[in-house]
C-alpha cells in the first residue's frame, strides 16, 4: 500500500532544503569577495541577489517547525537529496544568468547542473570576456558539488537523520562513526590539497608561464577547484590547452587522481593502513586505468607520430576521462578525430569513472570490481561440482563478503548506468548526430566527465540540453535518490 | 628585432588570413605551413624565459565583446601563439578580459598541429606580429540598484524570519 | 579524542598522501612512455 505523504513529511523536506540553501549563501562569499577585490560591481550585485535569496529561503525554512522526527526515515533523506540537487543548481543559476553570457535560462541551468555535478560540459558564450567573479562562481559550485552539497550543509548544521542524508548523496563509506567527524575529515583532506595545489599551480603560473601573480592565483584557484573535485570547467575557453605547460598538466593530473580517490582511501593512506595493494577498488582502478591508457595510446599512433606528444596528450586525456574531470589539452574538433581504438579507450575510461565516495562520476571502480568478481564466481560455480562451498570474499579495508544481495544491487546500478549511456546516445542520434559523437557526449554527461567532441554547444536542440541535464543529475545521484523522489511524487498523486 | 619583423612583413605583404576555426577543423592542411591569423589577445601575456605565449581569439567577440554586443552569439574560438621575446609592446595595452577588449594583432607564423619539439603542442610559432588596433576599455556596468535593493530586502527579511524562529524555539510556551 | 587524532596525524598524513598521489602520476607517465615507445617502435 502506498502512503500519501503527510504535511509533516513535507515540512521536514522544506525545513532541510532551506537549511541546505544557507550553505549556497556561504559559498557565494568567495565570488562576492573576488568581485569586491576586483571592483566588479555588477557581478557583485548578481551574487548578492543569490545570497539574499538563499538567506530568505533558509530563514523561512527555520520558521517551519517540523517537530520531532519520529523515526529514521530513509526516504526523507533520499527525497531531500534528490530535490537539493535540482534546487541548488537552479539557485546557483542566478549570477550566471544575470551575467548575460547565456542564450537562455535553460543554458545557464545546464552549466549550473554541470557545475554542481562536477561534469564540466559548458554552453557559456564568450567565456573569455566573463567577469572574474562570475568565473569564480562557476568554479566554486563545482567545489561545493564535489564535496557534496548536503555534506557541506551537515558540517555546519546538525540535522536529525544526518546519516540518511549523507548516504543518499552517494557517500557510502563512513570513515568515522559520526557523520560530523567524517565531514571534518573530508574538508581536511580537501584543504591540504587546496594548499598544495594552489601553491604549486601559482608558482608555475608566475615562474613557468610568466603570468602576473594575481592572474596566476586566479587561474590556480579556479583550476584547483575544477581538478580536485573532478569538475572540468576551465577559466578560459581553450581549457588546459590555454597554458601550454607540461608541468601545469602534471600538477593537474596529481589533483585529478587525488580527486578520483575515495575519501576512505585518503584516510587509509593518512593513517598508514596496510593492505591497500590488495584493496579491490584500488586494484580495479589501476587495472582499468592501465588498460584504457594502452588502448588509447595504440589508437593514437595513427594520429600522432611522435612519442612525446602521444604520451602527453594521450595520458592527460585518459586521466581526465577516467577520473571524470573533463579537462582537455586538445580542442573538441581534435578530440572528435580520435577514432577507432582511441575513441574506445576514452569512452570506456569515461564510462568506468573513479572510486565510489570520491568526487568522480561513472559506474565507479568498486562496482566494476565486484561485477567482475561476481561473474568469475558464477563461472566457477558452473564448472565446479554442484555442492562445492565457495568462499566469496573481497578485500576493501578488511575482508568483506560478496553475497548475492550485494552482487545484485551492484549489478543493477551498473546496468542502469549502461542504460543511461545508451539512452543519451539514442537521443543524440535521433537529433541527427553521429553514433560515435552521440555516444561520447552521452557518456561524458552521464558519468560527470565533461569532455566534449563538439556536440555540446549553445546551438544544441533543447531536447538534448534537457536530456543531458537529466543524465548529469541522475548519474551524480547514482539513481537511488532520484527513484525515491519519483516514488515520492507518485505517492502524493496515487497514495492513500 | 622590431625592424626585422617589419621588414619581413613588407617582403610578404599579402598573406591570406586563416580563421583559427579552419586550423582546428583541418589541421593537416595547414600543418607546418606559414599562416596569418588576426584576432584579439585574450587572457594573459605569458612572459617566459625565451619566448612569449599568448592566446588569440578571432571569434565575433574579438571586435565587440559580449557586454557591448548585448546578445550572445556563440562560443569563443582561438589558438595559442608563441611570440619571440621583445615583440610585445607596452603600447598594445592589457590582454582582453572583462574590462578590456584586448589588442587586435595580425600574426604570421608556422602552424604546428603537434610539434614534437614542444611535447606535441598545437600552436602558431610566430615570425612576425603587427598591431592592428590597441586594447581599449569596455564600459562595464555598475551595480544594479534594483538588484541591490532586492538583495538587501531578502537578507533582512530572512534574518527577521530566522530570529523569529530562534525566539520561538527559546520560548516554546509563548 | 577523534579530533585530536586527526590533527596530530594530519601533517605527516597529508604529506604521505600527496607523495603517493605524485608517485601514482609519475608511474602512469612512465608506464605511458614505455607503451608509446613500444608501440611507435613496432609500427
Amino acid at each position: 500500500m502506498l502512503l500519501r505523504p503527510s504535511a509533516h513529511d513535507l515540512k521536514f523536506i522544506a525545513h532541510d532544503l532551506g537549511r541546505i540553501l544557507a550553505v549556497v549563501a556561504l559559498a557565494g562569499l568567495l565570488p562576492l569577495g573576488w568581485a569586491l577585490a576586483r571592483r566588479e560591481w555588477a557581478p557583485a550585485s548578481h551574487v548578492l541577489v543569490m545570497i539574499g535569496f538563499c538567506i530568505l529561503a533558509a530563514g523561512a525554512a527555520q520558521l517551519i517547525d517540523p517537530g520531532r522526527r519520529t523515526k529514521v526515515d530513509w526516504s526523507h533523506g533520499l527525497v531531500v537529496v534528490a530535490l537539493t540537487w535540482l534546487v541548488v543548481p537552479a539557485v546557483a543559476t542566478i549570477p550566471l544568468y544575470l551575467s548575460g553570457h547565456y542564450g537562455s535560462w535553460i543554458d545557464s541551468y545546464f552549466d549550473a547542473m554541470s557545475g554542481v555535478t562536477t561534469t564540466g560540459l559548458a554552453v557559456i558564450e564568450d567565456l573569455d570576456h566573463l567577469s572574474d567573479a562570475a568565473n569564480m562562481w562557476r568554479h566554486t559550485i563545482q567545489f561545493l558539488g564535489g564535496q557534496g552539497i548536503v555534506l557541506a550543509a551537515l558540517t555546519f548544521f546538525s540535522a536529525s537523520g544526518a546519516l540518511s542524508l549523507y548516504q543518499a548523496e552517494g557517500r557510502d563509506d563512513r570513515i568515522f562513526p559520526s557523520v560530523g567527524s567524517t565531514a571534518r575529515f573530508i574538508w581536511l583532506v580537501s584543504i591540504v590539497h587546496l594548499i598544495f595545489g594552489v601553491t604549486a599551480l601559482t608558482i608555475d603560473g608566475v615562474i613557468g608561464q610568466g603570468f602576473t601573480f594575481d592572474r596566476s592565483l586566479f587561474h590556480a584557484l579556479a583550476v584547483f577547484m575544477a581538478a580536485f573535485d573532478t569538475g572540468g570547467f576551465s577559466p578560459q575557453s581553450t581549457s588546459i590547452a590555454y597554458y601550454h605547460s607540461a608541468l601545469y598538466e602534471v600538477i593537474i593530473a596529481v589533483l585529478m587522481v587525488a580527486g578520483a580517490m575515495s575519501f576512505g582511501l585518503h584516510h587509509a593512506i593518512w593513517t598508514k593502513r596496510r593492505g591497500l595493494v590488495r584493496n579491490l577498488e584500488v586494484r580495479t582502478l589501476a587495472i582499468t586505468m592501465g588498460i584504457t591508457i594502452v588502448v588509447t595510446l595504440i589508437g593514437l599512433t595513427a594520429i600522432y607520430a611522435d612519442p612525446s606528444g602521444l604520451v602527453r596528450r594521450g595520458l592527460f586525456q585518459v586521466v581526465s576521462a577516467h577520473t571524470g574531470t573533463g579537462f582537455a589539452t586538445v580542442s573538441s574538433a581534435e578530440l572528435s578525430r580520435w577514432s577507432g581504438l582511441a575513441f574506445a579507450g576514452m569512452a570506456v575510461a569515461m564510462a568506468l569513472g573513479g572510486m565510489s565516495s570520491s568526487t568522480a562520476g561513472g559506474v565507479k571502480s568498486l562496482r566494476i570490481g565486484l561485477t567482475v568478481r561476481a561473474l568469475i564466481d558464477t563461472v566457477k560455480a558452473a564448472l565446479l561440482p554442484e555442492h562445492t562451498v565457495m568462499p566469496a570474499n573481497y578485500t576493501q579495508y578488511g575482508r568483506q563478503r560478496l553475497d548475492a544481495r550485494l552482487a545484485q544491487s551492484v549489478m543493477t546500478v551498473s546496468l542502469l548506468y549502461v542504460g543511461l549511456y545508451l539512452f543519451g546516445a539514442a537521443v543524440g542520434i535521433a537529433n541527427g548526430y553521429g553514433l560515435q559523437e552521440s555516444l561520447f557526449e552521452s557518456v561524458s554527461a552521464a558519468a560527470a566527465v565533461g569532455l566534449s567532441v563538439g556536440v555540446t554547444s549553445p546551438a544544441m536542440p533543447l531536447i538534448m540540453k534537457l536530456t543531458m541535464i537529466f543524465q548529469m543529475w541522475i548519474g551524480r545521484l547514482e539513481f537511488i535518490a532520484a527513484f525515491a523522489l519519483a516514488g515520492f511524487v507518485w505517492s502524493t498523486v496515487a497514495g492513500e | 628585432m622590431r625592424l626585422l619583423l617589419v621588414l619581413s612583413l613588407m617582403l610578404n605583404p599579402s598573406h591570406a588570413l586563416v580563421g583559427t576555426a579552419e586550423l582546428d577543423a583541418e589541421p593537416e592542411r595547414f600543418d607546418d605551413r606559414e599562416v596569418t591569423i588576426r584576432g584579439e589577445i585574450i587572457g594573459d601575456y605569458g612572459y617566459r624565459a625565451d619566448d612569449i605565449w599568448i592566446q588569440i581569439n578571432d571569434d565575433t567577440y574579438a571586435d565587440t565583446p559580449l557586454l557591448e554586443r548585448g546578445e550572445p552569439s556563440g562560443t569563443n574560438t582561438g589558438i595559442g601563439v608563441r611570440l619571440p621575446t621583445g615583440t610585445v609592446d607596452e603600447a598594445w595595452g592589457p590582454p582582453g578580459g572583462y574590462r578590456v577588449r584586448g589588442p587586435i594583432v595580425e600574426v604570421t607564423g608556422v602552424f604546428h598541429h603537434a610539434d614534437p619539439e614542444r611535447g606535441g603542442d598545437t600552436y602558431v610559432d610566430a615570425t612576425a606580429v603587427r598591431l592592428i588596433e590597441p586594447a581599449r576599455p569596455i564600459a562595464v556596468p555598475g551595480a544594479d540598484p534594483v538588484l541591490l535593493a532586492m538583495a538587501a530586502f531578502m537578507v533582512i527579511l530572512g534574518g527577521v524570519l530566522w530570529a523569529r524562529a530562534r525566539w520561538r524555539k527559546l520560548n516554546p510556551e509563548a | 579524542m577523534l579530533r585530536g587524532r586527526i590533527t596530530r596525524g594530519s601533517f605527516s598524513g597529508g604529506a604521505r598522501g600527496l607523495l603517493i598521489e605524485i608517485g601514482a602520476v609519475l608511474t602512469l607517465i612512465l608506464f605511458a612512455a614505455i607503451i608509446a615507445l613500444a608501440v611507435t617502435g613496432l609500427t
